[in-house]
């Protein structure tokens, strides 16, 4: 089995299929308040994207099982059926919305806490990766029935890839929470956000996150930050400096300093 | 209490809060709900004990189809804690082993 | 000895629709469910339904529940249908047709239902692994009713193992419910549910690990954690086992028929793999080998709550003719129109493995 595969087997879209298409490019660069994106790529029993469109663009079902077909000319980016699908397959998305860079997205959302409007949230991509920071600009209820609409602001570059967000709290990906360095208590999204900012010697990422500078002196963590160092710079592990290694190798009493040494 | 107090779809409509004791320990739950329901919200987990192999048993089915949250009820044994109704004052003890018979009139 | 013309057993899903179909035909009906609150697991639900307008897609199973609640209002009140609620079926007997019941765990009563409907839906499959009995693995029906009719976190962190749409669904209230997935487990190589109710947690960070399974749970009272393994397509270990920290493994991987009584009312039974286990024969109108007993919902064979509500009304509706309730024309109107819903609503990929199962177990009509 192919990853792709595997990752759709998973539940994850890794390229259009039928019922999981993009908008034509002419038309939703101009459309304005947007157009709607459908991932429903499984034949099932199920049309409320139909039945809730006011306008008609989700056509209709010849088979409840049939996946959805779009009218991209008769969406209107309403979000009626974002709010309204059971498998929250729904989103819409704003190409002329704000300045160059930007764009909207419209998410459905259940979870709490519910984001307030001007609130900086997390984007997740559809295997919950943080990709970006996203503002929300507006919180609606369309059919009053507590699935709430979520609009967006995203870098405009993001829209195929974010699919849903996360108030608060940023999220990392799980690796990420992992502690690298035990002594100072540094997690390896923190080694990797400051490698990619070009600290990718163990001195430098020394100074700037104590790593190595707890008692056991880098004894766990040097490898494996200089492994990252190696995967993420493409230089070979055997090539990357070890780093200054300086006495003491082991913790020592400040007393037994004091009063040792050369008599 | 490991309550839900706030969730995005649900309200919870609760019974009366009334205390309830077990192992002797004063607890508090909501009238109506399963016994078994009430002790998890108050961190029990443990319900029994095997009688055989003396292994802990909680929680697992909830419709009174398992036996796994058998308990001693106001005296009486082998009470499905998790299909019958806390109601003020109850008396619910771990139960060990097979449990004994009340005697006649108690 | 009580008597009544129709007695349900089992309030879910299937069992509501079978009382209200039959009384809205005029016959009188007795509903009997075991668990405190009516409506089985439709109560639990907080998504909302696939399906057609006609089985109220788009609204909440929770919210289904409550429409079908207020329908049975009016027939309460009109007596034509008695509830009665914490009440459990404990046997079907042959010889004079009785069923026993307990009203919670004390008192023992007796009732002579002219036809019955059999809606005892299903229970929760257990997978061997050590440790499996430990307090902090539940079935993922109990965390649904600990969570959802009850309102207790069932823990903080949880291993869910099964991704099948009732283990999909259930991760997604978890999280609803401020609880953490660490993870969630399949056995084969692709989830069994929705693709869409797996996207729905995928894209909030829940790792589904294909090709998973669970070999022991951790901890000496309670859980604190589980060892899990990848597999191959032959279940072998692949690999060094994992361990994971977690508070409570959640069991959803599936259901089986309840239908005990079925077979103490010698109905003919047939083990169907795709329907989950051991179901009744039956017509298309539900009716089993036994001429006074129809059958519905999970009990007939492990499938969705839309379908099991009209399979709930074919066997109410049946019920209710038997009784020379409804006249010809309507029992032909409705059953034809309850056929066309459950084709549609088994038309789909995952309703293959339903229909496979039905062709096992249905005749066209019993010998005369």
């Amino acid at each position: 089995m192919t990853d792709k595969e595997k990752f759709f087997n998973s539940g994850v879209l890794t390229e259009e299929r039928p019922g999981a298409v993009l908008p034509p490019q002419d038309l939703w660069e101009s459309k304005k308040n947007g157009l709607v994106i459908i991932e429903c790529p499984q034949r099932i029993p199920c049309n409320p994207c139909h039945t809730s469109c006011p306008t008609g663009a989700v056509l209709p079902f010849d088979d409840i099982n049939d996946t959805p077909r779009i009218d991209y000319s008769k969406c209107t980016g309403c979000a009626m059926c974002v709010a309204k699908c059971p498998g929250l397959a729904c989103l819409v998305v704003d190409l002329t919305y704000g300045g160059p860079d930007e764009a909207l997205m419209k998410l459905p959302y259940e979870i709490l806490p519910v984001p307030e409007k001007g609130e900086d949230v997390a984007c997740m991509n559809r295997t919950g990766q943080e990709i970006c920071r996203g503002k929300v600009v507006n919180v609606t209820e369309p059919w009053k029935d507590r699935t709430l609409v979520v609009h967006v602001v995203v870098p405009r570059d993001k829209v195929q890839d974010v699919r849903t967000i996360k108030v608060g709290r940023v999220a990392k990906k799980k690796e990420d929470d992992m502690v690298i360095c035990r002594c100072e208590e540094v997690t390896l999204g923190e080694i990797r956000e400051w490698i990619h900012k070009g600290y990718d010697t163990f001195d430098e990422l020394k100074r700037v996150l104590r790593v190595g500078m707890g008692p056991c002196q880098g004894r766990g963590c040097r490898e494996i930050i200089l492994r990252e160092v190696s995967k993420i710079t493409g230089t070979p592990y055997a090539l990357i400096p070890q780093g200054t290694i300086r006495p003491p190798v082991k913790p020592v009493k400040l007393g037994a300093l004091a009063k040792g040494g050369d008599k | 209490m490991n309550l839900i107090e706030k969730h995005p779809i649900l309200e919870f409509q609760r019974g009366r809060k009334v205390q309830f004791f077990f192992d002797g320990q004063e607890m508090e739950g909501f009238e109506g709900e399963p016994i078994a329901a009430a002790l998890h919200a108050n961190g029990v987990r443990i319900y029994r004990v095997t009688p055989e192999m003396k292994r802990p048993r909680g929680f697992f089915c909830a419709i009174g189809k398992c036996s796994s949250c058998f308990m001693v009820v106001d005296g009486v044994p082998n009470v499905r804690t998790c299909v019958t109704a806390l109601t003020e004052g109850m008396r619910v003890e771990t139960q060990t082993g097979k449990g004994l018979v009340p005697p006649v009139g108690a | 000895m009580r008597e009544t013309e129709i007695l349900v057993i089992g309030g879910g899903p299937a069992g509501l629709s079978a009382a209200l179909e039959a009384a809205s035909l005029g016959a009188e009906v007795t509903l009997l469910d075991s668990d405190l609150k009516l409506g089985g697991q439709l109560i639990k639900q907080t998504h909302k339904f696939f399906g057609s307008k006609e089985e109220h897609a788009g609204t909440r199973g929770l919210l289904i529940a409550d429409l079908l609640f207020r329908e049975l209002e009016d027939y309460k009140s009109q007596g034509k249908i008695k509830v009665l609620s914490n009440c459990t079926a404990t046997g079907y007997y042959k010889e004079d047709g009785v069923v026993s019941y307990v009203v919670g765990e004390d008192e023992y009563v007796r009732i002579r239902p002219r036809k019955i409907v059999m809606a005892t839906g299903a229970q929760e499959r257990l997978i061997p692994f050590h440790n499996n009995d430990l307090p902090g693995v539940y079935g993922a029906g109990a965390i649904q009713t600990l969570m959802n009719v009850y309102g207790v976190t069932p823990g903080q962190r949880v291993l869910m193992v099964g991704a099948g749409n009732i283990g999909l669904i259930v991760s997604y209230q978890l999280m609803q419910a401020g609880v953490e997935i660490v993870a969630i487990l399949e056995a084969l190589s692709k989830i069994g549910g929705y693709w869409v109710h797996a996207a729905k947690v995928r894209r909030m960070g829940v790792p589904i690990l294909l090709n998973h399974t669970i070999k022991e749970a951790l901890g000496t009272d309670v859980v604190t954690g589980a060892v899990i393994q990848e597999v191959d397509s032959k279940f072998q270990p692949v690999g060094d086992p994992q361990r994971v920290d977690c508070d409570v493994i959640c069991l959803a991987v599936g259901l089986t028929p309840t239908c005990e009584m079925l077979w103490q009312a010698g109905c003919e039974m047939k083990f169907v793999p795709q329907l989950c286990g051991y179901v009744a024969k039956r017509d298309s109108l539900m009716r089993t080998s036994h001429p006074d007993i129809w059958v519905a919902g999970d009990a007939a064979g492990i499938e969705e709550a839309s379908s099991a509500m009209v399979e709930g009304r074919v066997a109410g509706l049946a019920a209710a003719a038997a009784l020379n309730y409804g006249t010809p024309e309507v029992l032909k109107e409705r059953s034809t129109m309850y056929h066309k819903r459950l084709s549609d609503l088994r038309a789909g990929e995952v309703g293959e493995k339903i229909r496979e199962g039905l062709c096992q177990v249905c005749c066209e009509c019993w010998g005369a």
